[in-house]
C-alpha cells in the first residue's frame, strides 16, 4: 500500500496549498517531507495517536515553531469552516 | 504600522539584486549563443537549436522558497534565515535541440569552455530518458559571485511541452495551485514525455535509414 493511500484510508485529505495531508476532524496534519522520510509504520502510529483536545498535531520533520503553528492552525481552521 | 512580513523582506531583496540577475542572464545567454554558433551554422535542414532565457520572477522566487519549508510557510521569527540568493535558478537558459541526438554534442561543446566547465551538474529527471536532462548550475564571478545561474539542454519537443505544462502546473494561478501533486495529471505527463521521446527516437532512425546511400 502506498503511504498516501494509508492516509487517504484514514480520512486524510491532501491540502494542495500547504502540501499537507490533513484530517480536519481529528485536527492532525502530516507534511509531505515527513511522509517521504518516515515508514508506513510511523504514519500508522501517528494516525492512531489520540487527538490533542482543541489543538492541532503536526507531524513534521522539524517541529514547527509557535508562530508557524499559529499560521497553519489559522489556515486549516478557515478551510474547515 | 503593520509589521513587515518575510515576503516583504524577500521582495525588497529581490529588487535590490534584480540588476545583477539581469546581467547574469544576459551573460549566460550570450556565452551559450557564442559557443553554440558553429553548431548552429552547420545544422541540417531538419535540425534546430534554439536558446531561450529568462529571469526568475519575484513572486515565483518567493513561492519556490516558501515551498521549500514544511507546510509551505515562512517562520516570521526566523526571517533572517531566508534569502532569494539561496535559489539556484535566478537566471536561466534552456537550449532546445531537435532531434535529441544533438543533445550530447551541444553539452560537450558548452562544457569545454569557461565558466561552464566547472559548473555543477544535476540531471533533471524525466520519463523519456533514464539519464535525465543535462542541467548545470554555477556563477559568473566577474559579474556576480552571489547570483546563481542555470542552464539546461533539452530535447525541443519536451522543452516546448514543458513551456505550456509548467506554466499551468507550477505558476501560482489560484485554481490550479497544487496541480503538480495530482496523480492523474502526473500520469498523463509521464505518458506525453515517453511518447515524445519515442517520436524522436523513431525520427532519428528514419533519418539514418534515409541518409544512407542506396545499395547497388
Amino acid at each position: 500500500m502506498k503511504k498516501s493511500e494509508v492516509l487517504f484510508a484514514a480520512n486524510y485529505r491532501y491540502n494542495f496549498d500547504r502540501d499537507l495531508y490533513v484530517n480536519y476532524a481529528a485536527k492532525k496534519a502530516f507534511s509531505i517531507e515527513f511522509v517521504d522520510d518516515h515508514s508506513e509504520e510511523d504514519l500508522r502510529r501517528g494516525i492512531q495517536e489520540s487527538p490533542n483536545g482543541n489543538g492541532w498535531i503536526f507531524y513534521f520533520n522539524v517541529p514547527p515553531s509557535d508562530s508557524i503553528r499559529r499560521q497553519l492552525e489559522q489556515v486549516l481552521e478557515s478551510v474547515h469552516r | 504600522m503593520p509589521e513587515r512580513t518575510v515576503e516583504d523582506r524577500l521582495r525588497e531583496e529581490y529588487f535590490d539584486i534584480l540588476p545583477d540577475i539581469r546581467r547574469v542572464a544576459w551573460q549566460l545567454e550570450t556565452e551559450i549563443m557564442h559557443i553554440t554558433l558553429p553548431l548552429k551554422q552547420s545544422l541540417a535542414h531538419y535540425e534546430q537549436l534554439v536558446v531561450k532565457s529568462r529571469v526568475k520572477e519575484c513572486e515565483s522566487a518567493i513561492k519556490t522558497l516558501r515551498g521549500q519549508q514544511e507546510g509551505n510557510v515562512f517562520d516570521p521569527e526566523k526571517r533572517e534565515k531566508y534569502s532569494i540568493l539561496d535559489l539556484k535558478d535566478l537566471a536561466g537558459s534552456r537550449v532546445l535541440v531537435f532531434p535529441r541526438n544533438g543533445l550530447i554534442k551541444t553539452v560537450q561543446m558548452l562544457r569545454q569552455y569557461e565558466p561552464f566547465r566547472d559548473w555543477v551538474a544535476e540531471p533533471l529527471s524525466y520519463a523519456g530518458d533514464e539519464r535525465g536532462i543535462p542541467m548545470y548550475f554555477g556563477f559568473f564571478p566577474a559579474i556576480s559571485s552571489t547570483v546563481c545561474a542555470e542552464f539546461q539542454v533539452v530535447p525541443m519537443l519536451i522543452g516546448l511541452f514543458w513551456e505550456v505544462e509548467h506554466s499551468a502546473m507550477y505558476k501560482p494561478i489560484g485554481w490550479a495551485k497544487g496541480i503538480e501533486n495530482d496523480e492523474g495529471m502526473n500520469s498523463c505527463r509521464t505518458e506525453v514525455e515517453i511518447s515524445l521521446a519515442r517520436f524522436e527516437a523513431e525520427f532519428e532512425k528514419f533519418v539514418e535509414k534515409n541518409s544512407q546511400p542506396p545499395s547497388e
